[in-house]
């Protein structure tokens, strides 16, 4: 028992001055006194457990970590290109850095105006950091190159935007064609929400009806992430009267 | 109750242990922060932010910054410019007409000067730029004041300094955003218009 404790407050004691060593004394030394080796060990996951969280998280896809943003922050500074710029932006709004995700996508965006994924990475920071009609610029200059992008993410994160500035009928007509193309649930309750809200009893019900349709027809292992758009359209069309 | 002494002991030990690397480190990178202002001239770039000219009251310098920035003036000879993105970012300028030294304008600007380890670049028109990194405390966070100090000749054996600061908290200088500003800034106060008159 003794060799567990002193192997603990070794471990510890290391991370503690790994963590000054790299400038962290604000944050995680205080947690590592305070909480011993639990507090190291969150420290050691986060910023020495690349290849650690890469083995936990695989099956719900890769997280960005401090190792990962300081990797991006090192190719920005060799490079200082508008690729390096937006995998730094990528990577800071994935750690929901959102403000400056921002800052980072913006640079992106004057190295490569016409960086169609610049652009995009712009909007997404934007609307994330919750400011949905600064996005809308950016956005329409991705739809006016492709206006699938992102798998009709470009156009739903457009319309988004117009509903921020209480443009239902462009948020509408906008929805209307993502839905004509994919049957995204969460696009379609979207859609169904904006024609409520524009008095379109039909046009709602026909959006809602549609994800539960499509939602029997989806694949056995997507079923559970459709669940809740089903209950949810379920209880909208109630709502409605039907 | 010897446990809990030895237990105390070890415990001051690893506190002046951890101050005392706490230290060399925050040295070292200043060290390093320090090297990369001074050594580097920024290159001029053809891209970054829609830009608008401003000037202080009097008139004696003009500089462009970013449009969204904004702009303070208290008075004829100092002015400050705020990047609304982040309250840290703050680029102040001031102004003094002193009498010339006779070392000429360099001597003037090592007379401005709060640190020896500083350099001097020679502008066009007849314009020197000093640089130089300020590490101090404010509050209870470190930080660095970047200063850049740009003479001018004037009639009547005076010289014009315009004194440029931003004040930016060390942590703050690991992210590329903080460098990119930094190099944006310095640019702009390469290219500033000193009136010599």
């Amino acid at each position: 028992m003794g060799v567990i404790y002193l192997l603990g407050a070794v471990f510890t004691i290391a991370m503690a001055v790994d963590a000054v060593r790299r400038g962290q004394a604000s944050g995680w030394l205080w947690l590592i006194l305070i909480t011993g080796p639990i507090g190291a060990t969150a420290y050691f996951i986060s910023e020495h457990g690349d290849g650690l969280l890469h083995g936990f998280t695989r099956s719900h896809g890769r997280k960005v970590t401090a190792a990962d943003l300081r990797l991006a922050q090192a190719e920005v500074q060799r490079l200082d290109n508008a690729a390096t710029w937006l995998d730094y932006a990528s990577a800071l709004r994935a750690r929901k850095d959102y403000k400056r995700a921002v800052e980072a996508a913006g640079k992106a965006v004057e190295r490569d105006a016409a960086n169609v994924n610049a652009q995009y990475e712009l909007a997404q920071a934007l609307l994330a950091c919750g400011r949905a009609a600064d996005a809308a610029a950016p956005l329409e200059r991705v739809v006016a190159q492709n206006r699938s992008f992102d798998s009709e993410g470009a156009l739903f994160s457009l319309a988004k935007a117009h509903l921020a500035v209480n443009d239902l009928d462009g948020a509408r007509s906008l929805l209307e064609e993502v839905g004509g193309r994919t049957a995204r649930p969460e696009y379609l309750y979207e859609w169904a929400a904006v024609e409520a809200r524009l008095g379109h009893r039909d046009a709602a019900a026909r959006a809602l009806q549609r994800i539960i349709v499509e939602g029997e027809l989806v694949p056995k292992y997507l079923k559970r992430s459709v669940r809740p758009w089903i209950s949810k359209a379920r209880a909208g069309l109630r709502r409605l009267g039907f | 109750m010897a446990r809990l002494i030895l237990l105390l002991v070890g415990m001051v030990a690893l506190a002046a242990y951890l101050s005392r690397i706490a230290q060399r480190a925050r040295l070292e990178r200043i060290a390093q922060i320090r090297s990369r202002f001074l050594v580097a001239a920024p290159a001029p770039r053809p891209h970054g932010p829609v830009r608008k000219d401003v000037a202080l009251r009097n008139g004696a310098v003009s500089l462009e910054i970013p449009r969204h920035w904004s702009e303070e003036y208290p008075n004829e000879e100092q002015a400050s410019f705020r990047d609304p993105a982040n309250p840290e970012r703050v680029l102040r300028l001031a102004w003094a007409s002193l009498p010339q030294p006779d070392g000429g304008l360099s001597s003037a600007l090592g007379g401005q000067a709060a640190t020896k380890a500083t350099t001097i670049d020679e502008l066009a028109a007849g314009k020197r730029l000093l640089k130089e990194v300020v590490a101090s405390r404010e509050g209870s966070r470190d930080v660095l004041l970047f200063r850049w100090l740009l003479a001018v000749a004037r009639p009547s054996a005076r010289v014009g300094v315009a004194t440029f600061s931003l004040t930016l908290s060390e942590p703050a200088l690991r992210d590329p955003l903080t460098w990119d500003t930094l190099a944006m800034v310095e640019l702009a106060i390469r290219a500033s218009r000193v009136n010599a008159v």
